[in-house]
């Protein structure tokens, strides 16, 4: 057996630059990080559900920063095809270079020397994923997005790890290259759902599913601090009351949108986050005071009009 | 007994474990009790409950399982009560076996039913232990190994020789056999639609199949490989190809018979109706309801309080699109043929059929319920079919348009 990667949730506790972006911390719950673990220890793809706003994506990101392993992402679009994600082919490009041959504005072997070559493919993410020398983090953002079709497509070459490229199919290729591109190392993959469509039978029998839950309150104020870079042992009394009292205030109303929304949006660990910016932006005896009125700052937590009518209302 | 996984995932070949699957699959099919064999493979009979069940689970994931808990899954470490190991496993198993709420449902109830039969008794406090420590072992050694081989990839990292397999030892399995094999599954009947003559899933696969595309507008998208590919055929380019959209045609209006003798089929007609408008690629779904045959008016919902008259909804009706199922026993249930409830259905179907012919019945009874009863008159003047995998896909051949001699 050979060695498997382990994912402890630590790499992220603290904002870290990432191929070249700023990524901020990312706290997984023990499920969490036991459910990727596992998904890498099988080879198969882990998908995750929950809330829009809980950190489905992030942890793609996160995993591979842990793991110092490149990340390959691919959004779906209602217009993605499964071969887009593989590779294409740029057929203008090809037609343009046939026309210059015909009239000798190209050497005629180099046309034949880009037509037996990778050339004209243009890899996307999965493509680049299976070629990469090392292992990749793969990261399928909303499946559910594209068509039905979309995730069953793609089985096979998630499955294999490996798929053909067509065009090149029958041609004799310089340095030995291969038509059929092979994974060198199977990639770490996560997909995304959010449940806007319902996916195939077979594509979820081949996957780990891990269902991600709002964090508890415990973990939440950590999640918190590590974002706002608040440490516990040197703030104010008055910056600890205020996360304390924000945080209850968060909760109550969360409370209140699960019983009496039903099941229109809820406030996420993201909208909390960006609350909690604005809040720290100001002088804390001053929001200290807000947070015993009306809630502050309501256009980040509540986003529809039934919510707004409600909750504003109610403290009025 | 003890039994040491590793060697026996090994040692267990696929032919004899589908057998032994293929075995439990014919005592299912025909009612009897699933025996339970003595097949001394850890959490087979989890498996096996899960899988009779109704969840779709195959060979490769009891493989899945064996495999991740060599790899130390499904295990406490942290911690040594029973619950917590219970609750270990219990996670395990729904990251590999679940994928919907749905199944979370069947999986809680199998899995208390499983506990409280008795083969899940070894995962006892001493075995965990075991387990857990077998886990610590392996750990340490996994770590010291790490070390090892970090050593030796710096002493030739240029010979890029393979990494050795690792040796790591198996937490060691022990297997209680049951105590009392023949006990019944603990389960409240009528709660499950295990005994529809289709699944949830088997609608939605059917109803996939009614689409009838038809290319729409203009397209201002280009065809690249097709016009390249009709460039390069003749060598000039003779025109430019296009992409056009294609969108599924079919408005489907399904009529339901409620009340009485169809009492017994509401939820199977929901499940259809929802089925339907979820699943399918169906432009337009909508569902009206009757009780026996639709007179003048026809109802909105199921509880029949709000209705629009049936001339209305013959109107509303479009020869090019829309396709028309109805569900009703058509007098099979009582078996009898009643002239009036003939003449009145004759009468809505030929009304129905003015404006299409994509026209199709559903009767929840079996063909051989329809004979002597209205039904099988009714049958002759409209295709009729059994409600199950089959008849509902013959259903959806004819809204789609298809002629069948009945």
């Amino acid at each position: 057996m050979a060695f498997k990667k382990r994912y402890t949730g630590k790499g992220l506790l603290k904002a870290r630059e990432f191929q070249g972006e700023m990524l901020a911390p990312y706290l997984p719950s023990p499920d969490l990080m036991e459910a990727v673990n596992l998904a890498i220890h099988l080879n198969r793809p882990l998908l995750l559900k929950g809330e829009p706003g809980c950190g489905k994506s992030y942890l793609a990101k996160a995993v591979a920063c842990e793991l110092g392993l490149p990340l390959e992402t691919l959004y779906v679009k209602s217009t993605t095809k499964a071969r887009e994600a593989l590779y294409s082919y740029n057929h203008i490009a090809h037609l343009r270079d046939a026309q210059l041959a015909n009239t000798k504005q190209l050497d005629p072997e180099e046309i034949e020397r880009r037509e037996h070559s990778y050339h004209y493919v243009q890899f996307g993410p999965i493509g680049r994923a299976f070629q990469s020398d090392e292992q990749c983090v793969l990261l399928i953002d909303e499946i559910d997005k594209a068509d039905i079709d979309f995730p069953n497509d793609l089985l096979q070459e998630l499955e294999l790890q490996s798929f053909n490229i067509a065009e090149l199919e029958g041609r004799e290729l310089q340095n030995d290259l291969p038509s059929s591109i092979k994974a060198n190392n199977k990639p770490i993959v996560f997909i995304t759902s959010n449940d806007e469509k319902p996916l195939p039978a077979p594509f979820l029998r081949r996957c780990v599913f891990h269902r991600i839950e709002f964090p508890n309150k415990t973990r939440l104020e950590e999640i918190i601090r590590a974002h706002l870079k608040l440490d516990p042992e040197n703030e104010s009394a008055n910056e600890k009351e205020m996360v304390t009292k924000a945080l209850t205030r968060f909760d109550k109303l969360r409370q209140q949108m699960t019983d009496d929304l039903g099941g229109a949006k809820k406030a996420s660990t993201s909208e909390l986050i960006d609350w909690f910016k604005v809040l720290t932006a100001h002088p804390a005896d001053k929001m200290l005071q807000q947070l015993d009125g009306n809630l502050p700052f309501p256009g980040i937590l509540l986003k529809s009009a039934a919510a707004h009518e409600k909750f504003l209302r109610e403290r009025n | 007994m003890s039994i040491n996984l590793a060697r026996f995932s090994r040692a267990i070949s696929t032919t004899r474990l589908r057998r032994v699957l293929n075995q439990t699959r014919i005592k299912r099919i025909k009612r009897i009790k699933p025996v339970q064999r003595h097949t001394n493979l850890p959490f087979f009979q989890l498996f096996l409950r899960l899988r009779n069940s109704g969840l779709m689970l195959e060979l490769e994931d009891y493989y899945d399982l064996l495999e991740a808990m060599r790899g130390g899954f499904g295990v406490d470490i942290k911690r040594e009560d029973q619950e917590a190991q219970l609750a270990a496993f219990r996670r395990m198993c729904k990251w590999l076996w679940i994928k919907n709420p749905a199944e979370d449902k069947i999986f809680e109830q199998q899995f208390k039913a499983w506990l409280a039969s008795g083969e899940s008794r070894e995962l006892a406090d001493k075995e965990a232990r075991e387990l857990k420590e077998a886990h610590q072992a392996k750990k340490d050694q996994e770590e010291s190994l790490e070390q090892q081989k970090k050593q030796k990839q710096e002493a030739d990292r240029e010979a890029k020789k393979p990494s050795e397999p690792l040796e790591i030892p198996a937490p060691d399995l022990t297997y209680k056999e049951p105590e009392n094999p023949y006990q019944p599954l603990r389960r409240s009947t009528l709660l499950s639609n295990q005994y529809y003559p289709l699944k949830h899933r088997e609608m939605q696969q059917s109803w996939r199949h009614l689409h009838r595309e038809e290319r729409m507008g203009l397209s201002t998208e280009l065809d690249v490989p097709a016009t390249v590919h009709a460039f390069a055929q003749k060598g000039y380019l003779e025109k430019v190809r296009y992409l056009y959209h294609y969108q599924n045609q079919i408005d489907l209006s399904i009529l339901v018979d409620v009340g009485g003798s169809m009492i017994a089929y509401d939820a199977l007609c929901a499940e259809l109706i929802r089925t339907a408008k979820e699943g399918g690629k169906v432009r337009n779904v909508s569902a009206w309801y009757f009780r026996n045959v639709p007179d003048d008016k026809i109802y909105q919902n199921p509880q029949r309080t709000e209705w629009i008259d049936f001339q209305d909804f013959v109107q509303q009706l479009d020869p090019m699109r829309s396709s028309v199922l109805i569900i009703s026993d058509a007098g099979a249930a009582r078996g009898s043929r009643s002239l009036k409830r003939l003449f009145q259905t004759e009468t809505f179907l030929e009304e129905i059929r003015t404006k299409t012919l994509r026209t199709a019945w559903i009767n929840p009874f079996p063909r051989r319920r329809w004979k002597g009863s209205s039904a099988q008159q009714v049958s002759e003047w409209v295709p009729m079919f059994y409600l199950n995998r089959m008849g509902l896909d013959l259903a959806i051949d004819v809204l789609k348009g298809k002629q069948i001699d009945q």
